[in-house]
């Protein structure tokens, strides 16, 4: 950005210009003595142009010019601009409770649990919840499905579409009946169509296919989630070198949190669980290990509790721990069967 | 690396037919394929009978039509009633020629197999099937016995079974193959809420033979195949409803173990189950439709006589299910009776229809069907001609209240076919009913004659 649009005075602008400093990022790097040496007045007064140029060089981030400390943000602007992002409703009110709202857009988000569990299934439902137009509360994104265990079902994800149309234009009629405004127009096809499907059969195929989607995404700026399912299935097999898995996964699970900062989008990682022996007695834990448990933002655990599916949050920096039922449905998961609330999109 | 359309196969997954329609719907369409299905029993509760089936019924012209490979690690291969079972598929030609044996004796053997399949599945005879179905009976022999229980043996042999499942999971992948495996059990002893606390699937407390059990190989296995079935047995006495059977029918008082088939976990499939029966004078699995009460059965029942009539040759009739398997082997009216039409001997065929209420149930693949279970059925029949330019369809449901009249049938289907008809009788051999939907698509087995 050029230094003509800074706003300053006139007078200051052309001290500016005249002094060599022309565009914002010449300013970056200056400190407030300098600069008014540099253009012969007070320091008090250099300091309100550095600030005057900090603000304007955030406003301008978007554009992809140099910030005065580039890519950082106060936190209030980050409060700000996560009370604006929307988060993908998992079509349980419950779960979506104890999630803050749903998944976060920005965050890595793992979920693990017993096989049969439901992870597919969530996965499989927040692939399609994604795609929710905005006029109905969603992100109208578009979604990566990464499949490593063959587990992902066209004909299940097209059920589970055509559930959420449908819930969908009970909604418009609930909620628009006065207005004259457009029907829904999605069809459960066009849900399919938005998901890019990969299926990957050994792990470097897994971590190739990662390294391959910052590409992907740049090309597809509407992809809001990304869906690993699971993360763990080939890095179970075959490794001598646990040092090696260590550093594969600690890489992909870094690589997996830019891509999410940067294009603000979701990564869900499904996890297994595997029976951790200490102390002489084995418990239930989520597979890869204890460093692994680090790469992850927050973590949910699904489990049984007596008949009905249990979701518990198990670490988040911003959310309290809590667990909730939920259940899943021919429809996909929803709310459990026993508080019979009905779902609404929000 | 580009993302797989999923919108590209429009068609869901292709499925592989359990040669029993009502299991078939109870599975959605059969085993799917690019998938690892295991099926969990303990001994005698027909894990290998229904893996011999699926051998066979993979060849059929609407399953997959394809060759299969079985991998067993337990007794010696059961030829015997594979070459029994086979004769109940009367619409396969010399169909143990397609089916490939190869017996494993340890895990790092059948690493080994699997490996060498990566290389000959590419380069199978053209002429010959492709290879779409591999059976492994049973993944549990190998590694029950090979390993300690120590924790680097316990590592070492998950380490194995994620190892297998990778090569099996991308195999069916590579080549749009069906794996199924089978599994046993272990008895469950401990506590209500599971090994450990733990508990997979949809059923965590699974009964076979009034003891409670649990797939063996544990956690980790669990966590390498795709859908799991559950297969178990009870035998039933049958003396409280006794009373309510035709006492005078021994067919309908005989023993009968009840075998039940449950989804403990599957991508597409609900928590639900089944009961089905193998009845020893069918020589094949199918599923159990029979009512229960045989006396009230028969006051409701209709005798619907189809003589279907087609404008063309090749028509393609599906009357399928359950019909079937109300059209019981013994009874002799649902035989069908051989009787002279323009003096060409035929045999008609009769169906009989309970009242009860019905269901539909269409399903994309299979283009018209009906189903039963105890107390549904519904059939549809549609004719199409070879032109494909007109199809008629007929269906009808048949509710308590209905008062059905053969002739009521028979009219709808004439007048459905008044343009210059020919009368089509359908020959159904007597207790080939799982087979019956192949019996249908292939016309060889329609006498078809002018009026």
């Amino acid at each position: 950005m050029e230094i003509c649009r800074l706003p300053v005075s006139a007078t200051q602008r052309g001290k500016l210009i005249s002094a060599g400093y022309t565009s914002l990022s010449s300013l970056s790097s200056v400190s407030p003595f300098d600069l008014a040496r540099d253009l012969q007045t007070s320091e008090s007064e250099a300091s309100e142009i550095l600030k005057a140029a900090s603000q304007s060089g955030r406003l301008d981030k978007t554009d992809g010019s140099h910030a005065i400390i580039a890519g950082a943000q106060t936190a209030w602007d980050m409060l700000h601009e996560e009370d604006l992002s929307r988060r993908i409703t998992t079509s349980c009110a419950d779960l979506d409770k104890i999630l803050g709202g749903g998944i976060a857009c920005k965050e890595v988000t793992e979920i693990g649990g017993v096989p049969g569990i439901g992870k597919t299934q969530l996965g499989i439902q927040l692939a399609v919840n994604v795609q929710i137009p905005v006029d109905f509360g969603g992100l109208g994104g578009k979604a990566i499905y990464i499949d490593t265990e063959g587990s992902f079902m066209v004909e299940r994800a097209l059920q589970i579409a055509e559930a959420c149309v449908e819930d969908m234009s009970e909604y418009h009629e609930f909620v628009r009946k006065n207005f004259q405004l457009s029907q829904v127009q999605v069809q459960p096809k066009d849900f399919l169509k938005n998901i890019f499907y990969f299926r990957i059969c050994s792990y470097t195929e897994q971590i190739a296919v990662i390294n391959y989607l910052e590409k992907f995404i740049s090309e597809h700026n509407d992809v809001k989630v990304v869906i690993i399912d699971s993360v763990t299935f080939h890095f179970r097999q075959d490794f001598e070198d646990m040092a090696l898995r260590t550093r594969l996964l600690s890489g992909m699970a870094l690589k997996l949190m830019k891509l999410a900062n940067k294009y603000s989008l979701a990564v869900v990682l499904l996890n297994q669980v595997t029976t951790k022996y200490s102390d002489g007695s084995f418990h239930l834990t989520l597979a890869l290990g204890d460093s692994w448990s680090h790469a992850c933002t927050n973590r949910v655990i699904l489990y049984w509790n007596g008949n009905e599916r249990y979701a518990y949050v198990d670490k988040s920096p911003s959310l309290r721990s809590a667990s909730a039922p939920y259940s899943v449905t021919g429809k996909g998961i929803r709310d459990s069967a026993s508080n019979c609330k009905r779902i609404k999109i929000m | 690396m580009n993302p797989e359309s999923l919108l590209h196969p429009l068609l869901p997954t292709q499925k592989l037919t359990l040669g029993c329609p009502i299991l078939d719907r109870f599975l959605r369409g059969g085993l799917p394929c690019n998938s690892v299905t295991e099926l969990v029993s303990e001994s005698g509760c027909g894990k290998t009978q229904l893996s011999l089936q699926l051998l066979l019924s993979a060849q059929l012209s609407f399953s997959l039509a394809a060759s299969s490979l079985y991998i067993h690690s337990e007794s010696p291969f059961p030829l015997r009633r594979l070459r029994q079972l086979s004769l109940s598929f009367p619409s396969l030609h010399n169909p143990l020629d397609r089916i490939f044996i190869r017996p494993v004796h340890s895990a790092d053997q059948l690493f080994d197999v699997l490996l060498q399949l990566d290389v000959s599945l590419p380069n199978q005879i053209k002429t010959q099937l492709p290879i779409k179905l591999v059976v492994i009976d049973s993944i549990a022999a190998l590694f029950r016995s090979e390993f300690d229980n120590t924790p680097s043996d316990l590592k070492r042999r998950s380490s194995l079974f994620f190892k297998i499942s990778s090569k099996l999971k991308s195999l069916a992948n590579r080549f749009g193959l069906a794996v199924v495996v089978t599994n046993q059990v272990v008895d469950f002893v401990g506590p209500d809420d599971g090994l450990n606390g733990l508990r997979v699937g949809n059923l965590g407390c699974l009964y076979s033979s009034g003891r409670r059990v649990c797939p063996a190989l544990g956690l980790s296995w669990a966590n390498c195949v795709n859908s799991r079935l559950f297969l178990s047995r009870d035998e039933e006495v049958l003396n409280g409803e006794k009373s309510l059977v035709d006492v005078s029918d021994d067919e309908y008082v005989q023993r009968r173990t009840r075998r039940r088939i449950r989804v403990i976990f599957a991508p597409h499939l609900p928590e639900s189950s089944y009961i089905r029966v193998i009845v020893d004078r069918v020589p094949h699995i199918k599923s159990e439709a029979r009512p229960k009460k045989r006396s009230n059965r028969r006051s409701h029942m209709r005798r619907i006589h189809v003589t279907a009539t087609v404008f063309d040759q090749h028509p393609r009739i599906s009357i399928t299910a359950t019909t079937v398997a109300l059209i019981d082997g013994n009874d002799e009216k649902t035989n069908g009776h051989i009787h002279e039409e323009n003096g060409v001997e035929c045999k008609s065929f009769s169906l009989w229809v309970d009242g009860c209420t019905h269901e539909w149930i269409s399903s994309p693949r299979t283009p018209s069907q009906c189903y039963t279970n105890h107390n549904h059925l519904q059939y549809h029949i549609v004719l199409q001609h070879a032109d494909q330019s007109t199809n008629i369809e007929w269906e009808r449901t048949v509710t308590q209240e209905t008062q059905i009249l053969e002739e009521d049938y028979v009219t709808t289907l004439k007048q459905c076919t008044s343009k210059n008809p020919v009368n089509l009788n359908l020959t159904v051999p007597i207790g080939q009913f799982s087979t019956f939907n192949s019996l249908f698509q292939n016309p060889d087995n329609f006498h078809i004659h002018a009026s």
